[in-house]
């Protein structure tokens, strides 16, 4: 190579990349806002000025959403060869409908919050900085157009997780989630970092672009095979694939409730995103070394997380389980080459993040004080004391069980045809009846809400809902998950006009 | 100043120890029980690496490995901050560490 190709930079306009990349800035402005209140306005820090940052910062939310609708048919899909260099981060539309999932996952979260953290005494000068960077971390993650950025973005999402699972102080095994989720993640991480360095070894290049155009220069497949090997394993602790779940059920459950919903909600949408650019788009010449090994872990997640899920009691855990199992459901979309697969990944991981969230909801004011956990008996009866808290969890656990009139149901079944389309058909054929066995566990949850006597009685089972806010996500998951799940039309048709407007 | 490549270490050789170094840190973090020391084999994993990335840069003729090393390291000092904060806030409730021990939270 000579020292002219080695010199060139690509010429990037800079206005165009601050308004290209303007949903992840207008994060971090949110962020320098959250630590001037925090800092500045002792009012905030007071019980009864604790709703200024959450407020403040869900219009920001607000703010980065409408960036990123204005971005919205700018490139359906990013040129193969671009004009001006390869890029670092750039958005075709996969990957704004992606960041607006991870923006409503974040509005709700931050919804969600603010009660909750008042109830346990959540200390909350770091708690919003720090949400907030995890999601640019995310939010840069679907950007990422270079496996080095990709890198940097899993660990700024990951990072600030860490200090959110261990922030509940009082509680000891919020410290030990901590521990354990950082061990065992950056463990994971050195695994993802040495493969993208053997990768680099194999293409000379770690743009996602100049590695799809470009060939295996160097080295040989064994690198690339090395290479693909352990990058997956790096990603399969993220999203939490068997056998790399061990730590999911201790952390979900040690965590503080809230931070768990935006744990399995969040990280695995901008994970899933990043697996689709990396391996189903920019590695589509190398299926052989990759589609295999993906199916072989979905196929054991839904396996071994089902049969893990039956016998669990805490509800936190079931949920943890739940969201190994929908991991291994999601990579039957990442193994069909077909975009429209990919925006089916999108839709299924919309009703996850509505049925989780919800149930999450609920969870964070039923958890009796200092327990930090619901198990199935504190719920039994629960559709008599509290019928509000009772159907709604009904319906999120029937969305997540993928029975029909849910959003659940749709999103499995575009894509298990999808799959089955494109030749798939014992791996459909698995995830289906890993579906059915799933519904044992959703209904126990169901039937002890509504079968079974009440056996303990506290405050939060009695109040329909302990704040406006609250409420507000309740909306939001209920109707969403109800209305998308008769008529899911229009986000069917956002997921294909993605793919087929004209760049303007 | 012109350098004689010949000089340079064949990028092979980097490269082994590179993996080497990957495999004890490995081993390092399955086989001890200190939070401590797994996270010293998880730096020298990291560092290893480090060193594959200025093997395959030297490879290349190119600095870009070398850049991309400067990256990880920046990310391993993070994980310093926030690994010993954990740690630390560990051992003040508990006053111990050995993750054998660290175990309310069992399946």
């Amino acid at each position: 190579m000579t020292a002219e190709a080695v010199l060139t930079v690509p010429v990037v306009h800079l206005r165009e990349w601050w308004v290209a990349f303007a949903p992840g800035i207008v994060l971090l402005l949110a962020v320098i806002t959250q630590l001037v209140l925090e800092l500045t306005l002792p009012y905030v820090r007071t019980n009864r000025g604790a709703w200024v940052v959450p407020l403040i910062s869900s219009l920001f939310v607000l703010w980065a959403g409408v960036e990123a609708v204005k971005q919205w048919g700018r490139y359906p899909t990013l040129p193969v060869v671009p004009e001006r260099g390869s890029p670092v981060l750039a958005a075709d539309n996969l990957t704004l409908l992606f960041v607006l999932l991870l923006l409503l996952i974040l509005l709700m979260v931050t919804l969600m919050s603010h009660v909750f953290n008042v109830r346990i005494r959540l200390y909350e000068a770091e708690y919003y900085p720090l949400l907030f960077l995890s999601v640019f971390g995310m939010v840069t993650l679907a950007y990422s157009r270079d496996l080095v950025v990709t890198f940097i973005a899993i660990e700024m999402l990951s990072l600030p997780l860490y200090v959110l699972v261990g922030l509940n102080v009082d509680y000891l095994k919020s410290g030990e989630a901590a521990l354990k989720y950082f061990l065992l993640g950056a463990f994971a991480s050195g695994f993802l970092v040495m493969g993208i360095a053997l990768l680099y070894g194999t293409f000379g290049t770690l743009n996602y672009q100049e590695m799809a155009a470009g060939t295996m220069t160097l080295n040989g497949p064994a690198f690339l095979m090395a290479g693909v090997a352990l990058v997956l394993m790096g990603f399969a602790f993220k999203i939490a694939l068997v056998p790399f779940h061990v730590w999911v059920p201790d952390v979900y459950q040690g965590s503080p409730s809230v931070v768990t919903g935006f744990m399995a909600t969040g990280v695995k949408a901008a994970l899933f995103y990043a697996l689709i650019s990396l391996f189903a788009q920019t590695m589509a010449d190398y299926r052989s070394y990759w589609v295999l090994p993906v199916a072989a872990f979905g196929a054991l997640t839904m396996v071994v997380g089902n049969l893990m899920a039956i016998p669990q009691t805490s509800l936190k855990r079931l949920l943890a389980y739940s969201s190994v199992v929908h991991a291994g459901y999601l990579t039957v979309g990442l193994v069909v080459p077909d975009r429209i697969a990919w925006g089916y990944i999108w839709f299924y991981l919309v009703a996850y993040a509505l049925a989780v969230l919800g149930s999450f909801l609920i969870v964070s004011y039923l958890e009796p004080e200092g327990k930090g956990d619901v198990s199935l008996d504190d719920i039994r009866g629960l559709a008599r004391t509290n019928p509000y808290a009772g159907y709604a969890m009904t319906i999120f656990m029937v969305s997540l069980a993928g029975l029909p009139i849910s959003m659940g149901f749709f999103g499995k079944l575009f894509l298990f045809v999808e799959a089955v389309h494109a030749g798939w058909t014992w791996f459909v054929v698995l995830a289906l009846v890993a579906s059915v066995f799933s519904v044992y566990y959703y209904l126990k949850v169901i039937v002890a809400m509504f079968m079974d006597v009440k056996l303990v009685e506290t405050e939060a089972y009695r109040k329909p809902s302990p704040s406006r806010l609250y409420d507000l996500v309740y909306l939001l998951t209920l109707v969403g998950t109800l209305i998308f799940g008769v008529v899911p039309g229009p986000v069917v048709e956002l997921v294909r006009e993605a793919f087929i407007r004209i760049p303007l | 100043m012109t350098i004689d490549p010949a000089s340079f270490i064949p990028p092979g050789y980097t490269l082994l120890l590179a993996l080497v170094l990957f495999a004890i840190g490995v081993v390092g973090v399955l086989v001890r029980r200190n939070p401590i020391v797994i996270f010293m084999s998880i730096e020298l994993m990291l560092n290893a690496v480090n060193l594959a990335f200025l093997a395959f840069g030297h490879q290349l003729m190119v600095l870009s490995g070398q850049i991309y090393a400067f990256f990880v390291l920046a990310v391993a000092a993070a994980e310093v901050a926030i690994g010993l904060a954990i740690i630390m806030a560990i051992f003040r409730r508990r006053e111990e560490v050995d993750v054998d021990r660290v175990n309310l939270l069992r399946w």
